[in-house]
């Protein structure tokens, strides 16, 4: 058969081609800027490009939501009116918000916001508050006055809600189960300091995160992530100076004023992002001591964290996926 | 006859684009890019070979339109036809010193212009010189992807 | 000349090629230039030979970008908080250099032999 040769070569490198290669998928990378932060998300999937969109249109949406500065958000008309209704979306993400604040002792509170205002974070006019301005702040910041029924939320009186602990966290789960509901099995979603991995890459390898050092532009290590998230809260993130003191943006909401913690930076390592964009910040209010007690008591989540004095600790569930090359103390259950 | 020529010019294009169209499906191999198998290049080649430089031509550029159009890449066209232009033209130049057994070679240094081409285009559209980088990969893949593709052309100009 | 010579020949090509590529600094020091979402332009800064400046405007001033062997930074800028001149260098895996206000970012395009992302 004269011709079925020809075929044959015209057909075989085609064909080793196919058989050589996954079908079709390929790893496509966005940036974009959202929630005061550069954001990256790295799919790999048939349609990576369409997704991506969709990633950054949700979390623009989310943000038009949640935001406390956007003037027409559902958050900033909620604060201006000290009660109102909300979408269905949002009242879920406050409930789960409020319960963390509860799980966390306080150390956690979404109701910090004018505290937060006050000390100039959201202007970048940065300003130090005096006491009996911090007293009067004190009163206002308790998420116990928050109550939601159904879509209705009521403030308590002068209380003003802030999102911003957990909207990395919440967006980043968004972005998730939008992602896996699209089949997407390899995925990493970047949102500011929240990392967060869908699977492995796609050459079966973990992710390589890297734990920024606070004191240089390196890492505290590199932690070898897939399936879970990893978010940092820490104080060098955002801070000013004033007449020779550094005051950062992670508030103790009992004090209203930057946490005076014996902590640096507070990394959770967990599967639900906005947990530990919770748990990050709270942790870190907490200090070291009554961090890792919090983390005896919950179990389900591994902490990174490293001290004002250099040291840096580790929860054992992490140990094997770690690795540094500083001195690192291994943290039991046991106390 | 005029009418045969026409006929296996489309029925060359049409091949070459299903080939285009099978190579958009494979994922890049590596990061970079550029690095694919080439396979409507086998066409390109056997058209030359057979049909003669402007039929060759024609093949080529309707190929590119087209699957660039399809595939819903219409800023692809300058992309492949930078690379394609060149494979094609030096091909035809160096056409009559190759012997038909040594087709697979003119095959190579038709790649291996296809990769130039592209770069140039490349670092001329992105203005980013420090893609010249990749050059020498691209050459590497060039010389084994044209050395397959041209031997597969030469197969079939053999038994034709 | 016989199939075999060309097949030499080649190879050797392929050989030279190879010894180039793993000498020359590869795209693992290309970092790239957003403003607003857009990607301004992507820069291999391994083959930057002479450092030059890159003024970014914006409504409200300029930013002075700082291109150097190896190495990039925001020279100056009219920002408020002025976070993206303190960040000093880029590293490689490290934090991007933003400047908030015109959300211009500046980060590395692949990251190699280092990690994926960041947290902190």
């Amino acid at each position: 058969m004269k011709l079925s040769k020809p075929l044959i070569s015209l057909l075989a490198p085609g064909i080793l081609c196919l058989a050589l290669s996954a079908c079709g998928e390929s790893s496509e990378s966005v940036s974009f800027f959202a929630m005061d932060t550069c954001m990256t998300v790295t799919v790999t999937a048939r349609d990576a490009d369409e997704a991506l969109a969709l990633c950054e249109s949700r979390v623009n949406e989310l943000e038009q939501r949640l935001s406390v500065t956007l003037e027409g958000s559902e958050l900033a008309r909620l604060n201006s009116a000290g009660s109102g209704t909300v979408s269905d979306d949002t009242a879920r993400l406050l409930s789960e918000a409020l319960a963390l604040c509860a799980e966390t002792g306080g150390c956690f509170d979404i109701s910090v916001s004018p505290a937060v205002a006050a000390w100039g974070f959201y202007t970048d006019e940065y300003r130090v508050p005096d006491e009996s301005e911090l007293a009067a702040l004190r009163s206002r910041i308790d998420y116990r006055g928050v109550h939601i029924d159904g879509s209705s939320v009521t403030l308590g009186t002068g209380q003003r809600l802030d999102l911003g602990g957990i909207a990395k966290g919440y967006a980043s789960e968004e972005l998730r189960s939008l992602l896996q509901e699209r089949g997407v099995d390899s995925a990493l979603i970047v949102l500011g300091g929240s990392v967060e991995a869908i699977g492995s890459k796609p050459n079966g390898e973990s992710w390589r995160i890297g734990v920024q050092d606070p004191n240089s532009g390196g890492y505290l290590g590199v932690y070898r992530l897939s399936d879970g998230c990893m978010v940092t809260s820490g104080d060098y993130q955002r801070s000013f100076e004033r007449d020779g003191i550094r005051y950062h943006h992670i508030l103790d909401p009992r004090t209203a004023a930057p946490a005076k913690s014996d902590l640096r930076s507070v990394t959770v390592v967990c599967d639900n992002a906005l947990r530990a964009d919770a748990y990050s910040t709270a942790l870190f209010v907490m200090g070291s001591r009554r961090a890792l007690d919090f983390w005896r008591q919950q179990g389900d989540f591994e902490l990174i964290l490293y001290t004002a004095d250099g040291r840096l600790l580790l929860t054992e569930g992490l140990s094997e996926g770690f690795s540094t090359e500083l001195p690192a103390e291994v943290i039991s259950h046991e106390q | 006859m005029k009418l045969k020529k026409i006929t296996a010019a489309a029925l060359l294009t049409a091949t070459a684009l299903i080939m285009f169209l099978i190579e958009a499906q494979i994922p890049a191999l590596t990061p970079v890019p550029g690095i694919k198998p080439g396979l409507s290049n086998i066409v390109t080649l056997f058209a030359l070979w057979t049909l003669g430089g402007w039929w060759a031509l024609a093949v080529l550029l309707c190929r590119v339109v087209l699957g660039c159009l399809l595939t819903g890449q219409v800023s692809a066209i300058l992309y492949s036809l930078s690379g394609g232009l060149p494979a094609l033209g030096l091909s035809w130049l160096l056409k009559g010193f190759f012997p038909s057994d040594r087709l697979w070679v003119l095959s190579v240094f038709s790649a291996m212009a296809h990769n130039l081409g592209q770069i140039l285009c490349a670092v001329a559209v992105t203005q980013t010189p420090s893609l010249f980088f990749y050059l020498p990969l691209l050459l590497i893949s060039g010389i084994i992807s044209g050395a397959f593709t041209g031997m597969a052309a030469q197969n079939i100009c053999r038994r034709l | 000349m016989s199939n075999k010579r060309w097949a030499l020949l080649f190879a050797l090509v392929i050989l030279l090629c190879a010894a180039v590529t793993l000498l020359l600094p590869s795209g693992g020091s290309t970092v790239g230039i957003w403003q607003r979402g857009e990607l301004l332009c992507t820069i291999d800064l391994a083959a930057v030979t002479e450092p030059y400046t890159l003024r970014i405007p914006y409504e409200g001033g300029e930013s002075i970008v700082c291109v150097e062997p190896g190495s990039i930074c925001i020279q100056s800028a009219d920002c408020k908080s002025q976070t993206c001149v303190r960040h000093g260098r880029l590293r490689p895996g490290g934090t991007p250099i933003v400047c908030l206000p015109e959300r211009i970012v500046i980060r590395y395009l692949r990251t190699e032999g280092g990690v994926d992302a960041v947290t902190g």
